[in-house]
């Protein structure tokens, strides 16, 4: 009996792999544009050879492979190649993830994650796919933070979070707001739901090293490690200038990474255009928030104990690590990909843990969507939203807030 | 007529509601800018504001064939299925720059009026003028429209052994051939090709649809075991194809060939056709066999009509940015 339930939920995960790697191939044969945009390209010229410096560990990999392959790997044609493995080996690691994800959590429960994760897989590949956001050191800051996930529901050399965290500040000081809340989240959880001293002090030890070293680091990124930036400049420039496409390198990224400059003035058409599409994104995105808020006040509301309840406002509130990234930059595109993917990877996670709450609400959830005449559209619904951008959430909001509203303007003055 | 209406439940409504939501983002995804700003001239449409109406029109019908279709099918589940596969071609197509104000939007707003005229099974006739005046306005619609109608009627004959829609089918192809020629020999086929997407691209689609193929080979190999009529559906694909082909419109090709399959196999589903119903069944149980979230299988060509066929928009902060 127990062998029969094994192979059919091994089956049921194969057909589902398998049909997650065509989606998958379409998704990126149909988003991907071939192109290392400047801002992508000019991150790898900064590595630690300059000092301690904020967002060098991606460039001083790659600085390795230059020193150890018997090829010039400063030029453009080689950053790209490099984008194209470094993309491949994330999308690898992805269906890695979904797959560990899969065969852990219970089979009743299969078909709910599976549409979970179809939703997460439909943004994340065209994300990281198309032109705007490909080789986007945001790829480091997931897999890090997925790894990081993996280890804690596992149970397996759960001190390397530290390492991971430290890695994930490295990569870019925004880390800390954007994804190190899936580490902290699950080793929070954990501390909360650990039954005896001994778990308790793992944990909570493992919570407090990982949020001090974080962010230790981002204040040091932010404030002091750019002394010597008028020093490096002219040198980093040039390099730069060969890694990117047509030598056109991202001006604002090396003013602000090595040179210290507050460049926020320069952003303010950019925020008018944030507030415009975060006003559209309501409209838009609404069946999603309404899914989503009801989903988490029905887990809190039918919580046991207080323990229970407050574990689950936890995870809800989890997102607000984002808060100061909302009011204070401008890649919104990037935030939402980074809202998404915690609250999805946080309840896989928890799927994985076969936290019983959990898996009670989400297959009450999906029950009772698939239930519904509209259930079709919401899965097809994603691949108009897509991709996501950065400063432009995606290009269907784009074009309300930028076109429409002004053709309407022309009509209604 | 009222009796169909009562059967609306509240499900249909929520779904149609729905659809109609996503028919909006369609549009506000695959307008260009070009087409909302600039005050030019569009395929053989010459206005805006007669392209936006058409457009519009185009979009009723639709919603009305989908209705008709649901009210007269006992599993509504399979009908929003066929809705939301038909959709996801049929609502991006005319609303993309390229071909947003193509008088082919005509011709396809009036084949559905046939269509529906067909399915409720009244006033067949109508289907001959709308079909001339749909080729009127669209000469090429002969090789997508007209063979669309016509594949109904012999269904409909095969279906209902009446020799009225033997001869409404004659005199569809008749009218159609006479105006073909007559737009043909004075104004000559307008062929508003823009290559939105190139051979290679096309190659590559055609390939990646290999599992749609093969379901479509499943599907008409039983189809055929029930009666050998179902051959000329199969048929009527070839000159619909083949011409998009050689008029290098490889997006229409792609659009063509899903629309007119699914618009006849609703139609038949809705018209009670036993053999299809029947083998549409066979094939949904394979698929569930198969595919562990069956709206994958809208999903996949839409990734492709939104991505591919109408294109990725150029959002001017990546101007700005650099």
């Amino acid at each position: 009996m127990l062998k029969e339930n094994v192979s059919s939920k091994q089956k049921e995960i194969t057909r589902f792999m398998i049909m997650l790697v065509f989606i998958g191939f379409a998704l990126f044969i149909a988003s991907y544009h071939d192109i290392v945009r400047s801002y992508n390209s000019t991150l790898l010229a900064l590595t630690y050879e300059y000092g301690f410096i904020s967002r060098a560990l991606l460039g001083t990999i790659y600085h390795f492979f230059d020193w150890l392959l018997p090829v010039d790997m400063i030029d453009y044609s080689m950053t790209l190649l490099f984008a194209q493995i470094t993309t491949a080996a994330f999308f690898l690691f992805l269906y890695w993830f979904v797959y560990l994800c899969l065969k852990k959590c219970k089979e009743e429960y299969l078909k709910p994650c599976e549409y979970l994760i179809l939703f997460m897989m439909i943004f994340t590949i065209t994300t990281h796919s198309a032109g705007y956001n490909f080789f986007r050191v945001d790829i480091m800051m997931i897999t890090v933070s997925m790894i990081g996930a993996l280890l804690i529901v596992y149970e397996k050399a759960e001190w390397l979070v530290i390492v991971l965290s430290a890695a994930g500040v490295l990569f870019h000081q925004g880390y800390v707001f954007m994804y190190f809340n899936i580490i902290l989240i699950l080793l929070f959880f954990k501390l909360l739901i650990a039954k005896d001293n001994k778990r308790r002090w793992k944990y909570g030890s493992l919570f407090l090293i990982s949020f001090g070293i974080g962010s230790v680091l981002f204040l040091y990124f932010e404030f002091f490690s750019r002394t010597n930036g008028a020093l490096i400049y002219d040198q980093v420039l040039a390099e730069a200038k060969l890694l990117a496409q047509n030598g056109a390198y991202h001006t604002g990224l090396l003013e602000h990474e090595v040179l210290g400059l507050n460049l926020d003035d320069s952003e303010d058409a950019f925020r008018r255009l944030n507030r415009s599409e975060f006003m559209i994104s309501l409209v838009l995105f609404l069946p999603y928030y309404t899914i989503g808020i009801k989903f988490f006040y029905d887990l809190i509301k039918n919580a046991v104990t207080k323990l229970d309840k407050f574990k689950y406002f936890v995870v809800l509130i989890g997102s607000l690590t984002m808060l100061p990234d909302f009011i204070l930059k401008v890649d919104y595109g990037r935030w939402f990909m980074a809202v998404m993917l915690y609250y999805i990877v946080v309840i896989l996670a928890l799927m994985m843990m076969k936290d019983e709450g959990m898996e009670r609400q989400l297959k009450k959830t999906f029950d009772s969507i698939a239930s519904k005449s509209w259930s079709f559209l919401l899965m097809i619904y994603p691949v108009l939203l897509v991709p996501l951008c950065d400063v432009d959430i995606n290009p269907i909001i784009n074009f309300i807030t930028t076109e429409m509203i002004d053709v309407m303007l022309t009509y209604f003055p | 007529m009222k009796s169909l209406l009562n059967k609306i439940e509240k499900n249909d409504i929520k779904f149609y509601a729905a659809l109609a939501f996503f028919a909006m983002c369609c549009v506000c995804r695959f307008l260009g800018p070009m087409i909302i700003k600039d005050n030019i001239t569009f395929g053989l449409i010459e206005n805006k504001t007669k392209s936006t109406c058409i457009m519009c029109i185009y979009f009723f019908m639709f919603f009305v064939f989908y209705i008709l279709c649901t009210l007269l099918h006992e599993n509504k589940k399979k009908m929003y299925y066929l809705a939301s596969f038909l959709s996801v071609f049929a609502f991006p197509m005319f609303t993309s720059t390229a071909y947003f104000g193509s008088r082919e939007v005509y011709a396809w707003a009036i084949t559905l009026a046939s269509v529906v005229l067909i399915v409720f099974q009244n006033a067949e006739w109508l289907s001959v003028p709308l079909m001339m005046l749909a080729l009127w306005l669209y000469p090429s619609a002969a090789f997508s429209c007209l063979l669309c109608i016509s594949i109904l009627l012999l269904c409909q004959y095969k279906t209902k052994n009446n020799k009225k829609y033997i001869g409404v089918l004659l005199l569809n192809i008749i009218g159609g051939i006479v105006v073909f020629f007559i737009q043909a020999t004075t104004k000559g086929v307008n062929v508003n090709a823009d290559g939105s997407i190139s051979l290679k691209k096309f190659i590559v689609l055609v390939i990646l649809m290999l599992p749609y193929i093969l379901i479509g080979f499943d599907f008409f190999k039983g189809l055929l075991k029930k009666s050998k009529v179902y051959i000329l559906m199969l048929l009527a694909v070839i000159p619909m194809f083949g011409y998009d082909l050689l008029t290098r419109d490889y997006s229409r090709a792609f659009f063509h060939v899903f629309v007119y399959f699914t618009i006849v196999i609703m139609a038949q589903i809705a018209l009670k056709d036993k053999a299809i119903i029947q083998q549409v069944e066979s094939i949904e149980e394979k698929i569930t066999d198969y595919v562990s979230i069956p709206s994958v299988l809208i999903i996949y060509p839409f990734i492709f009509m939104t991505l591919w066929i109408s294109g990725f928009v150029v959002l001017p902060a990546e101007i700005f940015v650099g």
